[in-house]
């Protein structure tokens, strides 16, 4: 009988072609367009809180300053005594980069930074007490020093490391970063001016306009270069991906959504009374509904999926943990529905549905990180986002992304179920106490 | 007897929608069952169909209480709502099969049905394409059909030529005429009396939630105290010549409504009132034109009520 009422709810599904279109080719179409266009967007400065980071010094300035001051001596004659007195003035690289650039007010409204040891940054990376980590490299006094004042340049590498969890702000960072020594670098190609370094190179447009353009190219002729490492075993998360999992949280609420009708629709049309007649109880309509849902989402999610890998070359790691992520998302998503149109039903009107498609769909998508990776916004939302079905199922398939192991991947999919079941229960009480006045499920 | 309500009451919260009626259906009669809009129609065949719970009262079928256990009449009861209950994105095929499917029928028992049910309601040419498709009549034909599936003992029909074409409602009341000639007994409900006399053998009247009347057509008619009216014409004023008209046999009453036009009323059913035609002619009155007005079911509710059926 089950399967009965779930090929025909499969098909009236399937002949809603306007329907269809809302289901699994907006979310492709919006996660085309998002990845694109907010590839290289961090949002407004101005509404983030600043992105916590962690310094570590791999440095030792006295025995790089001293090596330097060994090294240029022999030219240096009588100069000598003035350029070491400039070693902690103008030539102050920690001072300039510390003092003059991290204490800048717009720079400090962007990332707020702490210096740690090599593996107190790992461990609060690990803890995402910070976001990501900054190392400056042995040679980073000497090398500039060297590249300042002397023809030949060394190079230099500045290790960015990043969690996969806050691409944004790894990105950020990295951005902010990399315009600071693109800007120093510009200063030695003027030649004239290292003195002036520091004064003029960061006002906020200079900042952004180089921001953008480091985005844009990669071949940046800078002898100071910046470069992004992740956590170790982590994966870099990009904005197809980003989006493509994001946009399969969002959309799968639609299909709870489309359920949250189903029932009244029915019972106006007068079918849930034939079925009923016939002694079909709602609580089985409501199970043929519950896995038309399932089928629906595993339909969209996996067709997002196979469009992210094909078509934004996106790469999905383990097919087997992408399924059965799948699986369960759908599972709790259909538990959600089943508790809309309970709802809905019982106040015979769509009020509730309307709410949750107009209304809710789009404070989860915000709150459960949709719309805006949720790691540009202030921490709480880190935790707020647990409260959001899709916030949940984005993780779970950022965790999948990263290959997590079962054991972590099993919680996820311990609270979809938790989610899935508990709405099923309240459902199923309240069609139990409609029952109480009509003789639904007493047969 | 196949349905027995007792006291049958349904209050929709201070609101008396069915108010203890009475009802005893035969087995194997088309049954109508007649009354205004809200008169409480809908809401006793639900009760029947064990869609409402009553309030108060009993109700058997085939001797057993429906409203302890509905389970008894589902098996055997075909249904047919007052408004289209179809899928009308799948075909009629397809809600066939699926109306059909949740009464156990399946693979080639219920094709076969789906087969046999559309030949009946006439519409097996256009079956594969979508319901919402279907012209006005069809659609209701598929209402019928769906509720034909299972081969009910009881089919209950709410207003089921509601808003259709003559061709189909004729269709219509066919099949159910065909189908109180299988044995199969038939609840039709509809506030069109025209429909109930072609095809009803027993009629029950509500009104305002009772039950005002039942009984045949002919002791309904009886009961109501109805006249066959004859109205007549004729070639020359017939103010002067009432006096033989008034002794005719069956001769109720005569009224003159002007100079040469007059209305006999005639008692009892049947021929009577061929009879009464026949002794005019032989008065060698000029009689001209006539024009006979049989009794029927809208004249009882008014007699009964002091208001038409349809208002
Ligand atoms: N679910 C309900 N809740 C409240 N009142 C109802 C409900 N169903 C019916 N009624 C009321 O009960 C009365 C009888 O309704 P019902 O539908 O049984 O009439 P009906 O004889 O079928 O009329 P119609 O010819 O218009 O179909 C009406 O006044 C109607 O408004
Ligand atoms: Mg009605």
């Amino acid at each position: 009988m089950l399967l009965k009422l779930y090929k025909k709810d499969m098909a009236v599904l399937l002949s809603d072609k306007k329907g269809l279109f809302i289901f699994i080719l907006m979310p492709i179409v919006l996660t085309t367009i998002l990845s694109f266009a907010l590839s290289g967007n961090f949002g407004e400065p101005g509404v983030m809180s600043p992105i916590e980071v962690a310094i570590v010094k791999s440095y030792d300035k006295e025995a790089e300053s001293n090596a330097y001051l060994d090294m240029v001596s022999p030219y240096m004659g009588e100069g000598l005594a003035s350029l070491k007195a400039s070693l902690n003035t103008e030539l102050d690289f920690e001072g300039l980069f510390f003092n003059t650039f991290l204490e800048n007010e717009e720079v400090k409204a962007m990332i707020s930074t702490e210096v740690m040891s090599e593996d107190e940054a790992l461990q609060a990376l690990e803890e995402k007490s910070v976001k990501a980590i900054i190392e400056l490299p042995k040679g980073f006094i000497k090398d500039q020093l060297i590249n300042y004042t002397l023809p030949n340049r060394n190079e230099m590498t500045i290790r960015i490391v990043r969690h996969p969890d806050y691409g944004y702000s790894g990105d950020i960072v990295e951005s902010i970063i990399n315009s600071y020594f693109e800007t120093l670098n510009k200063q030695i190609v003027n030649k004239n001016t290292y003195l002036s370094v520091g004064s003029g190179y960061l006002d906020q447009a200079t900042l952004m306009a180089s921001l953008s353009e480091i985005m844009s190219s990669e071949a940046v002729s800078s002898s100071e270069k910046v470069t992004r490492t992740l956590v170790p075993g982590k994966r870099l998360i990009d904005s197809p991906t980003y989006y493509s999992i994001a946009m399969m949280g969002m959309f799968i609420l639609y299909s709870a959504g489309y359920m949250g009708r189903e029932l009244l629709r029915e019972k106006r049309l007068l079918t849930l009374d034939r079925a009923s007649v016939a002694g079909i109880s709602y609580i089985k309509v409501l199970a043929g509904k519950f896995l038309m849902t399932i089928t629906l989402c595993v339909i969209q999610m996996s067709l997002l999926i196979l469009y992210a890998k094909f078509a934004l070359g996106v790469e999905w790691l383990n097919p087997l943990k992408i399924l059965v992520g799948i699986f369960f998302s759908a599972v709790a998503v259909s538990g959600v529905g089943v508790f809309v149109s309970a709802l809905t039903l019982t106040s015979e009107n769509y009020r509730v549905a309307n709410i949750f498609e107009n209304l809710l769909i789009h404070l989860f998508a915000l709150f459960g990180g949709s719309y805006i990776p949720l790691d540009v916004l202030p921490k709480i939302f880190m935790t707020l986002k647990y409260f959001a079905l899709n916030g949940i199922v984005i993780d779970l398939f950022l965790n999948t992304y990263q290959d997590a192991d079962w054991r972590k991947l099993g919680l996820y999919y311990l609270s979809l179920v938790g989610i899935s079941v508990f709405f099923s229960i309240l459902t199923v009480l309240m069609i139990k106490r409609k029952e109480v006045f009509t003789y639904e499920g007493t047969h | 007897m196949m349905i027995v309500a007792e006291k049958l009451t349904k209050k929709f919260g201070d609101f008396t929608a069915v108010d203890a009626i009475d009802l005893s259906i035969e087995k194997g009669k088309i049954v109508g069952l007649l009354g205004p809009n809200g008169a409480g129609k809908s809401t006793t065949i639900s009760m029947i169909s064990t869609l409402y719970k009553p309030t108060s009262g009993r109700l058997f079928f085939e001797g057993n209480d429906i409203i302890k256990s509905p389970k008894w009449i589902k098996p055997h009861l075909g249904y047919v709502p007052q408004e289209l209950a179809l899928y009308d994105s799948l075909s009629g095929y397809e809600n066939l099969k699926y109306f059909g499917g949740l009464y156990g029928l399946s693979g080639t028992a219920l094709k076969k049905r789906v087969d046999e049910v559309s030949r009946v309601i006439g519409i097996d040419e256009r079956l594969k394409d979508r319901v919402s498709e279907y012209s006005g009549g069809m659609k209701r034909r598929i209402n019928i059909g769906v509720a034909l599936l299972h081969e009910p003992k009881l089919i209950i029909m709410d207003e089921p030529t509601v808003g259709i074409d003559p061709q189909s409602r004729n269709h219509i009341l066919e099949t159910v005429k065909s189908l109180g000639e299988q044995g199969i007994t038939v609840i039709y409900t509809s506030h069109y009396m025209e429909e109930v006399e072609a095809i009803c053998q027993d009629v029950w009247i509500m009104d305002h939630g009772k039950m005002i009347a039942n009984g045949t057509q002919e002791a309904l008619i009886e009961q109501a105290g109805i006249h066959t009216a004859i109205r007549m014409k004729f070639d020359s004023q017939i103010k002067d010549r009432l006096d033989p008209l008034r002794k005719l046999n069956h001769a109720m009453a005569v009224d003159l409504i002007s100079d040469d036009e007059l209305v006999v009323l005639v008692n009892g059913g049947g021929n009577t009132h061929k009879e009464v035609i026949k002794s005019v002619m032989e008065l060698n009155y000029d009689l001209t034109s006539f024009d006979i007005t049989r009794p029927n079911l809208e004249q009882v509710f008014l007699k009964l009520t002091g208001r038409g059926l349809r208002d």
